[in-house]
């Protein structure tokens, strides 16, 4: 009996499940979980002999709460408990019908009732799909809707979309697989080849794509309508088809998100940015190299760049160096290792590394690359001489005129070298420009000795007439003043008037130091002068051997000037510095009485007015606006200022596709003649409005009211102020 | 009592009287032959009392319907029933009335004593009903709800709206929300259990046209409880044309007439590049030649900004040309200091200045952004309007008024450091502020002022209109032309009145000055119920409590005392006269 309870129990809320779902093994599973359940709760195995006694003693008064002897063995019972063991028997006998077992199989029977009435019900009126009605349901697919721009004409029933097909092929490179989906909105990386086919139930004229304001026409193939686009940039795109009574429809908008390949992100780990070892340490750098892509890595390696040496004389040598493993290509993220022996680099003290990482990724036709940042190494110099500019000076003029002779020497060499391969010409020509770039470098430091600047006042200058001819043509050249580079122009205009008034005014002439002078320069010191003398004297002896073509004679003389020079720099350069013009203060009455003749006024017009990029959008809302309050029809005007707001907008939307497409799409089929209810303007109008940003603050001018009063006020106001 | 009676046909007193008269007259001559006898004196008593009858039943006395002593009380919409059981305390024969807008109060009740009003007031459009009568009202509490706002319904495109108001005996948790034509919430209040909530909104005004903000009401599960129109005209900006005079080349300038030119209005810059030489620059604006000033060349400018030194150098005829432009036509003038300018004579400058040690300040209405300043203050002083304040409302900007024209000039120095500093907002603020203040003002040919907001759909709605036209034609929508009504004093001043019968947008236009429209927005009884309740309650308050000064004299509804006494007096009367000499033959 409990048993059947128990099943009936189970069974209703089976059949309740089943009506719902219509799904047996549902039924089933909710059968036998109800029913263990209600097992474990009623427990039906647990009815022993005991239990049913004291039952009967408390229902059956005749038993005299003695049933429990009637279990007990014959033998162990007293005389008196046998004779009520007897007594029981007998009535038990004759009233044992009246009793029944406990149980509550009409509860159960009630209870299975109901659930199958409840399921009925909810069977007969469908009660369980309209509350899944009111649920968002995402698993119908998203069907092109057309909307007829035509709304006069619906009793012609519109052809019917009965395929969708949108495949998008990602690039070979990226290795993910071309999909197809029926959904319209495309999100694909860029350079994907997308395509489309849509087939309608009847035959219809044509089908376009329009995007962007261009109209792409799709083919007719398989009777299926085609087309493809390889994705490029972000933005909307629509279908619109023409049927054979020539009426359009036109879709919804569909977005198009490019998502751009990402360069690969390189990260070094495990090493400072700035590495210095001394020179008896073990120069070794290690490091790891975590690099990322999202679609994989092509190719990664070091670029190492070894500079020697300091200033002027700093050499550079770049090297690609691999990592010690080799790299999996089209791994989307792998882990470098490297080891780099300074030693290996040919480095020397005073040396230092620069080093990067770079990575490419797979991209066709031009990989992204991506490079990490720069870490240093250098090994320690041993002697280090160090240069500090005078703390007087604001400009740290490293002084550049020292250069020339080595860059001499380095041409003067590369010409011998070259010479199997000149003509003769050539090779005299270049050893004569060689010689004149001597002669400027002469005269440059000439100048330091307090030679004449200007070229033919030197001393030197004489001696070069018999080459004059081939002077001629750099004449050019000789026009510029050499010390150009070097000063500050402006100066020493301005210099030679007041240098020239001043001498001319001042009676203390004789007693100041004459720069004039060349023999009471105190520019140098004496050894330093007669040091800079005897390198004129080589690079006037390199100069004349280059003018006679014989540049192989000429280098030892440059090595000696070079020799000298270098000597007279690292003593004399304090005062290269020192020799910075120091301008007087500008006399007054000089001030303002220059020459204005060549000035003149002048007249500029312009139009800045800056065009309203939002007219159309702001028209628009002033027209929802009439439109909602006055309940009017949609003019052809209206459709023009709405087609214009939404390219207005459009452009706003492919910075932000997901924000403003509806509203694209709002405006698109007000534009194209689609009969729009009342919410959906209302809708429009408040999704321009926040698509329009405020304007910038601009003054304007204000109205008011003259009236007589007011000026009485105002001329009272005046008379008694 | 008998004071009380007054004839109805009082107008035939004087023919009945002596018709009476001269009928007892006759019939005492016809009894004259019982002259002395007792019965004369009974038959001539009796027979003045018949005629006496007959002419009243001429004249038809009537008496006042009510005795003195019954009040009546008016219940309007949320009286508390607490006064009205304290009243009827007070007096015992209080009697009731229901109100209904716009139909007789009193329709079968008469009285001539005191009248309560309890509740939210009647409306105005009822009072006359009351006119006659001693009022007294006792006013209900004020509304939960908006109960006073205010806001500039017409506003220039760029400016922000602010609606500022009273909420009374808000609920907690509620949330005042201002919203945007479409429906988008922009700005918003937290309601807070306060007896009264002062609030203040506000929102961009991005496009030009008629506009619905609204204000709305939610609890914070977002059920609407109000939604209240607030209807906002946004004009366009009229542009202004600006010359600046300068005696060389600064980056101020540079950049002001930038901002000014990118923002369509028409610019003149004159710069002195050296000694009688000048650059003319023309933005967006055809050449014109400017060389001295005089009252010609400054005609069309609504404002010259000058440099210090310019200023201070101007010629003798420019200055007075200068000075009259901006005494009689409006011009502004606004004077871009230097560090001389603060030391300038007082009778020079117009301003007075305080010297202070800060050179940087903030803005009261950006109090985050640094500004250069030079080391002065303006001096707080009569005439002088405050354009900007700093954040510790001290004045930096200026202006004063000259004759119609202003007089204006700063504190702020290097303001173009902003637009460096990426402040362009800021920048913008603070010199469309300057600009707007003192430029020009457009006289309008007619300027419109109405008394409410909002019209109110079948009620009236006032408006004032000012204009110089002679005799202005006011015409509705539908081409009705409104009467208008002179203002006795002045003679500019128009005042009118109108029912509007459309709801939404209306409009009234001068016929004479087709651009000259007023807009107003028209809705029904069932927005902003708090306000107009609450206006209501004051407008009561203000009638009745003046009305009850004046002695008012009532008019008590007279009822005809039924003529039916005085049949029966005549008869009986007659029946006498008739009986009496039989009577006394037998």
């Amino acid at each position: 009996m409990l048993w059947l309870e128990v099943s009936l129990y189970a069974l209703g809320p089976a059949i309740l499940t089943y009506l719902l779902f219509f799904n047996v093994f549902w039924a089933i599973l909710v059968l036998l979980l109800v029913g263990s359940i209600i097992i474990l709760y009623i427990k039906p195995w647990k009815h022993s002999l005991e239990n049913i006694a004291s039952y009967i003693d408390v229902h059956l008064d005749a038993t005299e709460y003695s049933t429990g002897l009637l279990l007990e063995p014959k033998e162990k019972l007293s005389d008196i408990a046998r004779i009520q063991q007897n007594r029981v028997t007998t009535r038990l006998v004759e009233k044992l019908k009246t009793i029944k077992p406990p149980n509550h199989i009409v509860r159960g029977s009630i209870i299975l009732g109901s659930f199958i009435l409840v399921g009925l019900v909810i069977y007969q009126y469908q009660l369980m799909d309209r509350l899944q009605w009111s649920q968002p349901s995402n698993v119908t697919p998203e069907a092109i809707v057309f909307k007829p721009t035509d709304t006069t004409s619906t009793a012609v029933q519109p052809p019917k979309l009965i395929r969708q097909q949108l495949t998008i092929n990602y690039p070979n490179y990226t290795q993910v697989p071309s999909v197809e989906t029926s959904s319209m909105d495309i999100k694909a990386v860029e350079g994907s080849r997308v395509s489309w086919k849509i087939q309608f139930d009847k035959e219809i004229k044509h089908v376009t794509m329009e995007s962007m304001g261009n109209s792409y026409p799709l083919e007719l193939t398989d009777e299926a309508y085609t087309g493809a686009s390889a994705l490029t940039t972000a933005g909307f795109y629509n279908f619109k088809f023409t049927d054979l009574q020539d009426r359009s429809y036109v879709s919804e908008l569909y977005a198009i998100e490019v998502i751009k390949d990402k360069s690969p992100s390189v990260e070094i780990k495990g090493i400072q940015q700035f590495t210095s070892f001394d020179f008896n340490e073990d120069k070794k750098l290690s490091f790891n190299t975590l690099i990322t892509d999202d679609f994989g890595i092509a190719d990664a390696y070091i670029i190492a760049t070894v500079s020697k040496g300091s200033g002027e004389s700093v050499k550079f040598r770049e090297e690609k160096l691999n990592f010690n493993s080799k790299i999996p290509k089209g791994s989307k993220n792998t882990n470098l290792f490297k080891n780099i022996n300074l030693d290996q680099m040919k480095m020397e003290p005073g040396d230092e590394l620069y080093f990067y990482v770079e990575a490419l990724d797979r991209k066709r036709p031009k990989p992204n690359t991506a490079r990490s940042e720069t870490f240093f190494a250098v090994i320690k110099d041993t002697v280090s001489d160090t240069f500090a500019v005078e703390g007087t000076m604001g400009v740290d003029l490293m002084p550049d005129y020292f250069r020339s002779q080595r860059q001499l020497i380095i041409d003067t060499e590369k010409l011998l070298k070259d010479k199997p391969k000149l003509t003769t010409q050539e090779y005299k020509s270049k050893s004569n420009e060689l010689g004149f770039d001597q002669k400027v470098l002469r005269l440059k430091y000439a100048e330091f000795m307090g030679d004449e600047s200007e070229f033919g006042g030197t001393a030197e200058g004489d001696v070069e007439t018999p080459d004059h001819e081939e002077d001629h043509h750099e004449e050019g050249h000789e026009e510029e003043d050499p010390l150009a580079k070097y000063t500050h122009a402006h100066d020493s205009e301005n210099e030679h008037n007041l240098v020239e008034e001043e001498k001319k005014e001042d009676p203390l002439e004789e007693y100041l130091h004459n720069h004039e002078d060349p023999e009471e320069s105190t520019l140098f010191t004496q050894s330093l002068k007669s040091k800079l003398r005897q390198a004129l004297n080589e690079m006037w002896d390199a100069e004349l051997y280059l003018r006679l073509y014989t540049p192989e004679k000429s280098l030892p003389y440059q090595y000696r000037a070079l020799k000298l020079i270098q000597e007279i720099k690292n003593s004399a350069r304090i005062y290269v510095h020192r020799i910075g013009f120091d301008p007087p203060p500008i006399k007054e009455e000089k001030r303002l009485t220059g020459e204005i003749d060549e000035v003149s006024s002048y007249n500029k017009s312009a139009d800045l007015e800056q065009e309203d990029i939002y007219l159309s959008i702001r028209l628009s809302v002033a027209r929802l606006e009439q439109l909602i309050v006055e309940e009017s029809k949609i003019t052809n005007e209206d459709k023009q200022l709405f087609k214009q707001a939404g390219n207005e907008l459009a452009t706003k939307a492919i910075e932000n596709p997901g924000q403003y497409l509806e509203t694209l799409q709002q405006l698109k089929w007000i534009s194209e003649d689609i009969a729009v209810p009342y919410e959906a303007l209302v809708a429009l109008q408040k999704s321009l409005y926040v698509a329009l940003p405020a304007l910038q603050p601009n003054a304007f001018k204000k109205k008011k009211q003259t009236s007589e009063i007011n000026e009485f006020l105002l001329k009272e106001l005046e008379i008694n102020d | 009592m008998i004071e009380n009676i007054t004839f109805l046909h009082s107008n035939w007193i004087v023919p009945i009287a002596i018709s009476a008269i001269v009928l007892w007259c006759i019939f005492i001559w016809k009894e004259g032959s019982d002259f002395g006898k007792g019965r004369f004196w009974i038959k001539i008593t009796i027979a003045g009392i018949a005629i006496s009858a007959l002419a009243c039943i001429a004249l038809q006395p009537a008496l006042p319907i009510l005795g003195k002593k019954t009040k009546v009380a008016i219940l309007t919409t949320n009286y508390i029933e607490d006064q009205l059981d304290s009243l009827q305390k007070v007096h015992k024969r209080l009697k009731t009335v229901e109100y209904k807008a716009n139909q007789p109060i009193f329709r079968n009740i008469h009285t001539s004593d005191t009248v309560f009003v309890l509740g939210e007031g009647i409306a105005p459009f009822d009072f006359w009903q009351l006119k006659n009568y001693e009022v007294r009202y006792i006013k209900s509490d004020a509304p939960s709800g908006v109960i006073k706002f205010r806001y500039d319904k017409k506003r220039v495109v760029g400016e922000q709206l602010y609606i500022e108001g009273i909420y009374n005996n808000p609920k907690k948790g509620n949330h005042l929300i201002l919203e945007e034509p479409g429906g988008n919430a922009i700005d918003s209040i937290a309601l807070l259990s306060e007896t009264k909530q002062s609030f203040r909104l506000s929102a961009d005004l991005k496009v030009i046209g008629n506009y619905n903000f609204s204000l709305v009401e939610k609890d914070s599960l977002g059920t609407i409880y109000a939604r209240d129109p607030i209807p906002i005209t946004v004009i366009d900006r009229t542009h202004l044309k600006i010359l600046i005079v300068n005696s060389f080349p600064t980056f101020e300038t540079k950049y002001l007439k930038n901002y000014v030119a990118e923002n369509g209005h028409e610019v003149v810059v004159k710069s002195r590049i050296t000694k009688g030489r000048f650059k003319f620059e023309y933005f967006n604006t055809d050449r014109i030649p400017i060389g001295a000033f005089s009252e010609k060349n400054l005609q069309p400018f609504d404002l010259v900004i000058l440099d210090a030194t310019t200023a201070k150098n101007l010629g003798r005829s420019s200055r007075t040309a200068l000075t009259n432009a901006i005494k009689q036509h409006g011009l502004g003038l606004f004077i871009q200091p230097d560090e001389d300018f603060f030391r300038y004579r007082k009778d020079e400058v117009a301003f007075d200045f305080v010297k202070e040690k800060s050179t940087e300040t903030s803005l009261g209405t950006a109090p985050k952004t640094k500004i250069a300043k030079y080391p002065f203050l303006f001096k707080d002083q009569f005439q002088l309007q405050v354009i900007h304040k700093n954040g510790t409302s001290d004045i930096v900007s200026a202006y004063k008024h000259l004759g119609k024209g202003k007089v204006s000039t700063t504190v702020l120095q290097s303001t173009y450091e902003l637009l460096l500093n990426g402040k362009t907002t800021e920048y913008q603020q603070v010199w469309s502020e300057i600009i707007s203040a003192i430029g020009k003002k457009e006289s309008a040919a007619v300027s419109w002022d109405a008394h409410n907001i909002l019209a109110i759909k079948d009620q009236s709605y006032e408006f004032t209109l000012r204009t110089a036209i002679p005799e202005p034609e006011v015409t509705t929508d539908e081409g009705y032309r409104i009467a208008l009504r002179n203002d006795i004093d002045m003679s500019n001043l128009w005042l009118g009145k109108t029912y509007p019968k459309k709801l939404g947008w209306n409009r009234i236009s001068v016929a004479q000055d087709t651009t000259a429209v007023l807009d107003y927005f028209v809705t029904d009884t069932s927005t902003w119920k708090a306000k107009s309740a609450y206006d209501d309650i004051l407008r009561n308050r203000r009638h009745f409590d003046r009305a009850s000064i004046k002695n008012t004299k009532q008019f008590s509804p007279l009822a005809p005392i039924n003529p039916i006494g005085f049949y029966i007096l005549f008869l009986v009367c007659i029946g006498y006269l008739w009986l009496a000499p039989k009577i006394e033959k037998e």
